[in-house]
This record gives structure tokens, C-alpha cells and sequence, in this order.
């Protein structure tokens, strides 16, 4: 393997420009973190500040501010319907591959579509749904909720990742005598296991980032982070410096998760064809 | 092509087991069934019949008369609105996938070198995607794209041009941005992995020459991503045309009902005006046109993809 | 402590407070049981935020009480709300409405009537909490056939703000009755964009809460009106017209950027970081301004006031608001929520808020006594007397020059505003940022009235 010696002048000008395309890419977000360590005065000097006096104000005020209850009400809504939609989801997608191709497709058309309806025209129906059996203002409304939400794409995904496993091995397995659970718990579950993984991460993150049910089917019980983050934000003007140490906590989980689950996200959310 | 490509279980292939029963793993699907059935079918049956009705929470002396198709009728042959929140819909759909894709692709090829540091930069790449879009909108309109304070308009003087108020002068520009800005990353996860499925040999050759490259990139990398391509505007094509939290925060739809899609267009006419037959009606209008594109999306999609 | 001599202290507790305020019907029931909670909506203004840091006080004065806020911005508290009583859900016991929404939910039988409550009150309670004290005209605007059905937490009239030290820079001054054509000519003078400083700020985001308070003051004071007595469409009508181009103009050619996207929040931090020499909104902003720590301290020392611009006529041309708190029809709890409702909007309140906060945080606009206060007086220069005579004059039921069928400042007292309204603002936003014309605009709003009055219209 030679490949070291055809690093050239190019190449290492092609590598300066990808680190700053994904630089300038990411500044949004990494201006955000340091507005957040500014005081209110530097948030809105122009031009803007690189270096200033940090302080934790910010953070100690979001932190006196209820925040932990809105995060374990967060984490309830999003594990909740993760877990659930990963079992659903997964057990789906391994069932469409033994679906006749037109009742595999339509059923798989039929689950993805239910995610097309625009959010703000049911949400009044689930809502009184939901009064009628008491579960407004609970984590059960959200993980009911998330769960529909998030399932069209995991099972999409499993789907996939089961899909990748070649026929031939289940085929095998079943000459070795393995009954339907040992194919299912012994041969498409490892192979599939980070892949399933990575769908049941992103399901999380998109429970822990929804904001319209959240804030209409919640009160005082179950309200999510998002929820917080919109009642700091039309208050006196614009509290931009507290606001952004608020954004940055409530993103902390989902980016740690994308980034610990990151070989996975890289491999998951295709439709196969990956090895 | 195909060939390339590890055969895979395709559906249907295991739908008998050798002696011909139905096998049981044909039924697993059902929880997913049922549940989506339970948990969406019946508020959008709910929807369907308060879209053929008339109802105003702000006025329940008027009761809730059933009106047949005059809700649809208004949304369809009455009401400006609706037929621009149609065309800000697909506006903002078609602008995000297409310069995503772009984006994505430049991205997924430049982050497919080896180059030192390129876990780190991958891993800073997706981050955009990860975060909440209510704080992504809160970022863009106050600290980017606000014209007297906004980081953008603040670069643009640095090299002397005087930046115009992005929100109200280039509103659909500004909201594609901020969609971009986040499904970019999922858009370069996707096409990342299509890239790193791609035969060692080929990528090799991207060492070559210039002219070779560009043989290549046509001729070979692009017919290889097709399917990846194909997920990537499926998947993301769903997710956008629900926008609704950046318009909400960033625009209000506004000015005038520049920015209004259909999603904030629902929302108005439910929770602005409290009209939910009205809003019940679009609602159903937009299932029914996601399901017109996504089909069409479909069938524009070749058989190896899932459906 | 175990549980029976936990109870008995509750008990105890209960007793005491019922003793206290002789609110005999909640005696014996409320005894035996647990803490009521009192789930409260609340909009995330500033004077709000403070009623939810004192809110531990009013649970020690009230033990058995335990109050829980939900505070969202105003659009979504709003949509929040009418969907939770609309309904019937009944999860909120109080909640934070404006005089636009009072007398209409009233009618709708979705919040109660206070005065029964008012009535059982003893003596003692009646005079410390002064229910006459209260502001007339804001009373007047939360009540429904003659009885109170919410009490405001603070009210507020529209004014204009402006920079002394930018006025006297250019040699102008600011007179205390000055006219649209005279704010007109001083923004003119005032707009520097290469200093970043507008001649003027303007309310331009849509909604009915947004853009069109002022505006409407403004249609109100060249002569317009919404409807004329017949419940015909007024809007494209030659004053409404004048208005609007009025109003668009100044915005268009003085305002600040992206003018047609400011709500008072932006507004407000634009005027407080100095980037306006003018800014007409609330009497409740001009007070938040005040409030040392809110604006630059060089902008706080030179800001002045002047009552709202007038044109055509004075009438309607300052509004007027209250946020105020009504008690949910479907609450369970109404003497726990009647006991907050008269805390929260009691004399001894504001005391508290002046001694805990300073006499310029103090709500402002609900009860005449602080007028009288010479600290309050001090901390809101020329502004106290601004505002109450202001709220003063301020005559929902003659708001515009000629004779109409609605009442209403900055608004049209019938449900089908809240939908009307907005589609208006939202025509109105257009033209201030350009992409329809004061004609267009005006067109497509009166075409709007037509469908929402006659009832053949949707909605």
C-alpha cells in the first residue's frame, strides 16, 4: 500500500478546504455555544466578539429555571417511545421481508404515509382523543404520540438492514432446522443489531426535538425541553446570551447521542445495499 | 450495475417456507399496523369528518352544522392563500432537497478521503442535524440573519455590501437555508454511506487525473448512487414538506403570506382563526397531495428500491 | 410526624385560613382534603415572570394551596388556552386573557362570572382588597353585562417614546400632544441608517396582537373605521387608505430593517440598544424601559414621552390593553382560584412587587393609588401621568370618529376577529415590506370582512 506517497500539494489543498467548508458549515452552531458564555451586553456588540470575559451566568440561571424537571420529562417522552418503536418497528420490518412484494409495498407505502399528514390538522383531534381518556399532561400522551411518529422510520430503516442480509443465510439457517425465533434472534438480529441501534437513536432524537404536540398536549406534568425553550423565548426582548446556554443544553443529548451512535448513523438510514 | 451490489433478501422471496405454509413471520407486522392504524387513521378519520363541518371554537353558539364540501370548495376555488401556500410548499421542498443534495454530495465526497482528523470532522458535520429546529430557527433569526445585529449581514459589510433584512426581503430564501442548514447532514449521511459501498477500485481510481475524474464521477459514481440519491430525496422530501417550526419562529409566514406553507397554513387557520373544520379540510388536502408526490416519487424510483 | 398529625395540622391550616377569610363554603370540604393546585396560564411578559417569582408568598399565606404555572409566549398561550376551554378539557382553573377575549368567552359561558364571589366577601376582605379602586375604564372592558368576569393584572395605552438627546442634536422638540404629520417630519430628520439609528420603530410582524394595535390607532385618529353601522366593509375606504399609506411610508422609508418582521419585542431591545430616535407602542414597554438593567444606560437617561399621535381626530387614537386573569367555567377549585385571582391583583400585591422589585416594576395601569404614590411617581417620570390619563380617555365604546356598531380600540369586539384580524395584519405586514400595494392590501382585506360578517364565509 503506497497510498501515503500520493499525498501532493492538491491533496493537502483539498484537505484545507474540507476542514473549512465543515468549519464554516458547523459556525452557526458553534457561535451559538459561545454566545452562551457571554454576557448580555457582549451578545449584541457589533462587530462581534471572538474574545470576551466568560461567565456561567447563564447556565446557572437556565439551571435555577425548573430545567432538570423539563429534562427528565424530556427523557421519559423520548426513551419511551424509542424503546417502542424500535420493537414495533423492527419486528415490521423483518415481517415485510416475508410479505408477497405488492402487500410488502403497499404496507410499507401505507406506514410511511402516515407520517404526511400535516402535524397542526390532528392535533386537535389526539387532543380531545386524549381528554376523553385522561392522558392529557402525561408522559403516556407523548411516548403515544412520539411513538407514531417515529415508527414509519424505523421500520423503514430495519426494514432495510434486514433486507442487506442475504438470503442464502437465512436459507441455511433453516436447513440447520432454526424454527422462526432462532432466525429472528440468532441471525437477523446480530446482523441488523447496529443498524437497529442507529434507528432507535434517531428516534430519539426526534421525539426529544418535537415542539408542537409537546406544547399543545402537556401543562404542568409532562412538558419536554422544547417547550422550556419556547417560553424563554419572546420574553423582554431578546435575551440572546441566556437563550443560547438554554439551546445548548437541550441539544447536548441528542448531539451526544448522534455522536456516539455516529458509525451507525453513517451506516443506517440507507435503503440497503451496504455491507 | 446491480451486480455490484450483495443480493440481498428482496420481499417476497420468504413468503412460503419450503413446504409451502404461510410462514408466521408474515404476521409481525401487525402491532405496527394496528398501533399506526389506532393512533393516526382515527384522528385523521376524526379530521375528515370536521372538514365537513363547520366549526369555530371561538363562536360554539353556532354549533358544529355539517356543510358537505364547503370547507374543500372554499380551500380550492375561494381562497388565494391556500393556492400560495401550495406553491411555497413545493417551493421550499424542491429548493431544500435540491441544494441539500448538492451540498450533501460535496461533503460525502470530500469526506470520503482518507485525511487526517476525518472521524472528528464527520462527527462535527451531522451536529446541525441533531439539534432541536426550534432552537435551529431561534439561531438563524436572531444571530445570523437579523439585519441590524445578524452575523450574516455583518460579514457582508465587512466586505462592503450592505445586507439586506433577509427574513422580509428574501423570506423562501431564508427558510431553504435554514432547512438546509439542517438536512444537509442527513442528506451527507446517506450519500456517504452509498460512497463508502462503492467498489475499493473506484475510489482508487478517483486518484486520477482530472479529466479522468470527472469520466469517472459521471459515468461511474453518480449511476452507482442513484438508490442513495433516491432514499435521500424520499426521506428528505417527507421531512421538509412538514416545515413548520422555522416559519413559525423565523417568519410567521410573512410577510404578507410569502413564507406560508401548507403546514403553517393549517396551523393559522386552526389555532390563529380556531376555524378547525377549515383547517381539518387542508389537512386532508395535503395527505392527499404528499400522497400524489410521494408516489409519484415512487414511480419515478426504479424497482431496487424498497417499493 | 405521622400521617394523622399531618392531616390535623392541614386541617389546622385550612381552618385557619378559612377563619381568616371567612370564605365559609370551602370550610368543611376543603379540610379533608390535600393541597389544591391551581393551574394558572400565564404569558411570559416581564411583569408576569415577577407574579411567578412571588408566587411562594401567596402559598404561605395560603396553605392548602399550591399554584402551578404554564408560561408561553402570547400566540401560543392563546391558541393554548381557547383550545383547553374550548373543549371543556378543564385543566387550567386561571388564566391570562385580554379585554378583547373577557367579554366574548363571558358569553360563551367559558369563564365565570366573578361577581357572586365579589359578593361573599366580608367586609374586611372587600375593603382590603378595594375593588373600586380598580381602574373604571379597564374595568368597564373586563366585564360583561354589567359584571366583572376578570381582573387585570396590569393595563396599558399606547404613547410614543423618543430620544432627547437625539431631538435636541437636531434642534427639535417634542411637543407633549404631537400629530402623525409632526412625527412624520421628525423621523425624517432622525432616520441616520448609517449610524443604525431608524427614525422610527413600528410594530410590522403580523397578527392581530401585532402589528395591528398601532395601526389601528392609526386608522382610528385619520377618520377610518372597520365597519360602518350597517356592518358594511370599511377598509378600503379613502381614510383607511390615507392610514395605511401613512403608516406604511413612515415604515417603509424611516423604520428600522426588515421592519415588516418586528414585533415589540424586537422593537423594544432595537430601542433599548438605541437603534431608534422614536418608538410608538405600550405605556407597559415605555415602564419595562425604566426598569434599570432593561435598556443602555445612555438610553434610559434621555428617553422622553408624549402622548399617542393624533391626525383627524383624538378618538381612538391610543389603545387599550389589559392582561387579565379570569377563572376557567370547568374549574374544579373556583374559591381556591377566586383567592389567587384577589392576590394577584390586590393593592397589597403591588406593595409587595415595590418593596421586593422597585417602584418601576410595579404592574402598572390596574389601580389608582399608585399615581398617587410619590415613589411610583419618581420612577416613572412624566410616564405615570401619561399613562393614566391615557387609560383615562381611552373609549372602547367610541373608538373612531363616526358612529360603528363594534367596540374596540385596536380591535372589533366579535369572534370572528381573531381570524379577520390576522388576515388583515398579515396584508398589512405585506405592504410594509412591499410585495402588495396600500390598494392591494386594503382590496383584499375588505374583501376578507365581507366573507367574515355576512356568514356565507367559511368560517
Amino acid at each position: 500500500m503506497s497510498r501515503s506517497r500520493g499525498r501532493g500539494l492538491g491533496t493537502w489543498g483539498l484537505d484545507a478546504l474540507t476542514y473549512f467548508l465543515v468549519l464554516a458549515f458547523i459556525s452557526p452552531f458553534l457561535w451559538m455555544v459561545l454566545t452562551s458564555f457571554k454576557t448580555e451586553v457582549a451578545a449584541y456588540t457589533i462587530p462581534p466578539l471572538i474574545f470576551f470575559k466568560a461567565t456561567l451566568a447563564h447556565y446557572a440561571s437556565v439551571f435555577a429555571s425548573r430545567f432538570w424537571f423539563y429534562f427528565q420529562n424530556s427523557v421519559w417522552a423520548a426513551v419511551g417511545s424509542a424503546v417502542l418503536s424500535v420493537i414495533f418497528g423492527t419486528l415490521a420490518g423483518y415481517s415485510l421481508l416475508y410479505l408477497s412484494r405488492k402487500r410488502a409495498s403497499g404496507l410499507l407505502f401505507f406506514i410511511i404515509s402516515t407520517r404526511f399528514m400535516p402535524v397542526a390538522a390532528v392535533v386537535l383531534p389526539v387532543y380531545m382523543v386524549l381528554t376523553q381518556v385522561h392522558l392529557l399532561d402525561t408522559h403516556a400522551a407523548l411516548i403515544l404520540v412520539y411513538t407514531a411518529m417515529d415508527l414509519p422510520i424505523v421500520t423503514w430503516m430495519a426494514r432495510s438492514y434486514f433486507a442487506d442480509i442475504p438470503t442464502e443465510i437465512f436459507e441455511a439457517a433453516s436447513m440447520d432446522g432454526a424454527g422462526p425465533v432462532q432466525l429472528i434472534s440468532r441471525v437477523a438480529l446480530p446482523l441488523a443489531g447496529p443498524g437497529l441501534w442507529a434507528a432507535g437513536l434517531l428516534a430519539v432524537v426526534f421525539s426529544w426535538n418535537e415542539f408542537f404536540f409537546a406544547v399543545n398536549i402537556t401543562y404542568t406534568q409532562a412538558p419536554t425541553l422544547p417547550v422550556l425553550v419556547s417560553s424563554f423565548m419572546t420574553t423582554q426582548g431578546l435575551y440572546w446570551a441566556r437563550l443560547s446556554a438554554l439551546d445548548t443544553l437541550v441539544v447536548v443529548v441528542p448531539v451526544a447521542l448522534g455522536l456516539i451512535a455516529q458509525r451507525h448513523l453513517v451506516r443506517g438510514l440507507t435503503a440497503g445495499a451496504l455491507r | 450495475m446491480r451486480g455490484l451490489i450483495p443480493r440481498a433478501a428482496v420481499d417476497g422471496d420468504l413468503t412460503v417456507t419450503r413446504g409451502g405454509r404461510r410462514r408466521v413471520e408474515t404476521l409481525l407486522h401487525w402491532p405496527t399496523t394496528l398501533y399506526l392504524i389506532l393512533v393516526t387513521q382515527a384522528p385523521f378519520l376524526y379530521a375528515l369528518w370536521l372538514s365537513l363541518h363547520s366549526w369555530n371554537l371561538q363562536m360554539p353558539g353556532l354549533g358544529v352544522p355539517f356543510v358537505g364540501l364547503e370547507n374543500y370548495a372554499y380551500d380550492l376555488f375561494q381562497d388565494s392563500t391556500f393556492w400560495i401556500s401550495i406553491l411555497n410548499t413545493f417551493v421550499i421542498t424542491a429548493g431544500t432537497v435540491i441544494v441539500m443534495l448538492i451540498l450533501g454530495f460535496v461533503f460525502a465526497l470530500l469526506l470520503n478521503r482518507r485525511l487526517p482528523g476525518r472521524g472528528l470532522l464527520r462527527t462535527l458535520l451531522i451536529i446541525p442535524f441533531l439539534v432541536t429546529s426550534a432552537v435551529t430557527a431561534v439561531l438563524w433569526k436572531d444571530t445570523l440573519l437579523n439585519p441590524t445585529y445578524g452575523m450574516v449581514n455583518y460579514l457582508l459589510s465587512v466586505v462592503g455590501i450592505h445586507g439586506p433584512p433577509w427574513l422580509t426581503n428574501y423570506g423562501l430564501v431564508s427558510i431553504i437555508a435554514m432547512n438546509v442548514w439542517q438536512w444537509t447532514p442527513f442528506c451527507f449521511l446517506i450519500l456517504l454511506s452509498g460512497l463508502q459501498a462503492l467498489p475499493e477500485e473506484v475510489m482508487e481510481g478517483a486518484q486520477l487525473d482530472g479529466a479522468g475524474r470527472v469520466a469517472l464521477f459521471r459515468h461511474i459514481i453518480v449511476p452507482q448512487m442513484v438508490r442513495y440519491i433516491e432514499v435521500a430525496v424520499l426521506l428528505g422530501s417527507i421531512f421538509v414538506f412538514q416545515t413548520f417550526g422555522k416559519i413559525y419562529i423565523g417568519t410567521g409566514g410573512g410577510p404578507g403570506v410569502a413564507t406560508t406553507n401548507l403546514s403553517y397554513y393549517v396551523y393559522r387557520v386552526a389555532f390563529l382563526d380556531f376555524s378547525v373544520g377549515g383547517a381539518a379540510s387542508l389537512g386532508v388536502i395535503g395527505v392527499v397531495l404528499a400522497f400524489v408526490a410521494v408516489q409519484l416519487l415512487f414511480r419515478v424510483f426504479r424497482e431496487g428500491t424498497a417499493l | 410526624m405521622n400521617t394523622r398529625n399531618r392531616l390535623f395540622g392541614a386541617g389546622l391550616g385550612v381552618t385557619a385560613v378559612v377563619s381568616l377569610l371567612g370564605v365559609a363554603a370551602v370550610g368543611p370540604i376543603a379540610a379533608a382534603k390535600a393541597p389544591v393546585v391551581i393551574t394558572v396560564a400565564m404569558v411570559n411578559n416581564p411583569q408576569m415572570l415577577q407574579m411567578e417569582k412571588l408566587t411562594p408568598i401567596f402559598e404561605r399565606t395560603h396553605p392548602g394551596i399550591v399554584v402551578k404555572y404554564v408560561t408561553l409566549p402570547e400566540n401560543i398561550l392563546r391558541a393554548k388556552v381557547t383550545e383547553d376551554v374550548a373543549t371543556h378539557a378543564g385543566k387550567f382553573d386561571v388564566v391570562t386573557i385580554g379585554n378583547y377575549e373577557t367579554p366574548i368567552w363571558a358569553k360563551n359561558g367559558w369563564i365565570r362570572s366573578l361577581k357572586p364571589f365579589f359578593s361573599e366577601m366580608t367586609p374586611a376582605q372587600a375593603k382590603a382588597y378595594d375593588y373600586a379602586g380598580l381602574l373604571k375604564p379597564v374595568m368597564a372592558s373586563l366585564s360583561y353585562k354589567g359584571q366583572p368576569y376578570s381582573l387585570p393584572f396590569y393595563a396599558e395605552s399606547s404613547l410614543i417614546m423618543y430620544r432627547k438627546d437625539l431631538f435636541k442634536a437636531h434642534g427639535l422638540t417634542m411637543p407633549l400632544h404631537p400629530t402623525w404629520q409632526q412625527i412624520a417630519h421628525f423621523a425624517k430628520v432622525l432616520n441616520d441608517p448609517k449610524q443604525g439609528i431608524a427614525g422610527i420603530l413600528l410594530r410590522g410582524a403580523p397578527g392581530w396582537g401585532m402589528n395591528l394595535a398601532p395601526f389601528d390607532t392609526v386608522i382610528n385618529t385619520f377618520g377610518g373605521e372597520w365597519f360602518n353601522m350597517k356592518w358594511q366593509p370599511m377598509l378600503d375606504t379613502p381614510p383607511v387608505e390615507k392610514a395605511l399609506a401613512f403608516y406604511v411610508n413612515l415604515d417603509r422609508k424611516y423604520g428600522a430593517p426588515g421592519a415588516a418582521n418586528l414585533g415589540w419585542q424586537q422593537c423594544l431591545t432595537l430601542f433599548g440598544e438605541g437603534k431608534g430616535a422614536m418608538y410608538y407602542d405600550a405605556t407597559s414597554i415605555a415602564s419595562d424601559m425604566l426598569i434599570p438593567g432593561e435598556a443602555k444606560p445612555s438610553v434610559r437617561k434621555n428617553i422622553g414621552f408624549a402622548y399617542a399621535p393624533v391626525a383627524v381626530t383624538p378618538r381612538g387614537s391610543h389603545w387599550l390593553w389589559s392582561w387579565a386573569l379570569a377563572m376557567v367555567q370547568d374549574s374544579p377549585h373556583p374559591y381556591d382560584a377566586f383567592q389567587y385571582l384577589t392576590w394577584a391583583t390586590s393593592p397589597q400585591y403591588l406593595q409587595l412587587v415595590a418593596k421586593k422589585f422597585g417602584w418601576a416594576s410595579v404592574p402598572p395601569g390596574t389601580r389608582g393609588f399608585i399615581y398617587q404614590n410619590p415613589n411610583y411617581r419618581k420612577a416613572n417620570p412624566v410616564l405615570w401621568q401619561i399613562t393614566l390619563n391615557s387609560i383615562d380617555t381611552a373609549d372602547p365604546t367610541h373608538p373612531t370618529l363616526h358612529p360603528v356598531p363594534y367596540t374596540g380600540i385596536q380591535y372589533v369586539e366579535i369572534p370572528q376577529f381573531e381570524s379577520l384580524g390576522n388576515s388583515v395584519s398579515n396584508d398589512v405586514s405585506a405592504a410594509i415590506a412591499g410585495t402588495m400595494t396600500v390598494k392591494q392590501a386594503l382590496a383584499k382585506a375588505a374583501q376578507q370582512e365581507a366573507r367574515d360578517v355576512s356568514g356565507t364565509g367559511k368560517y
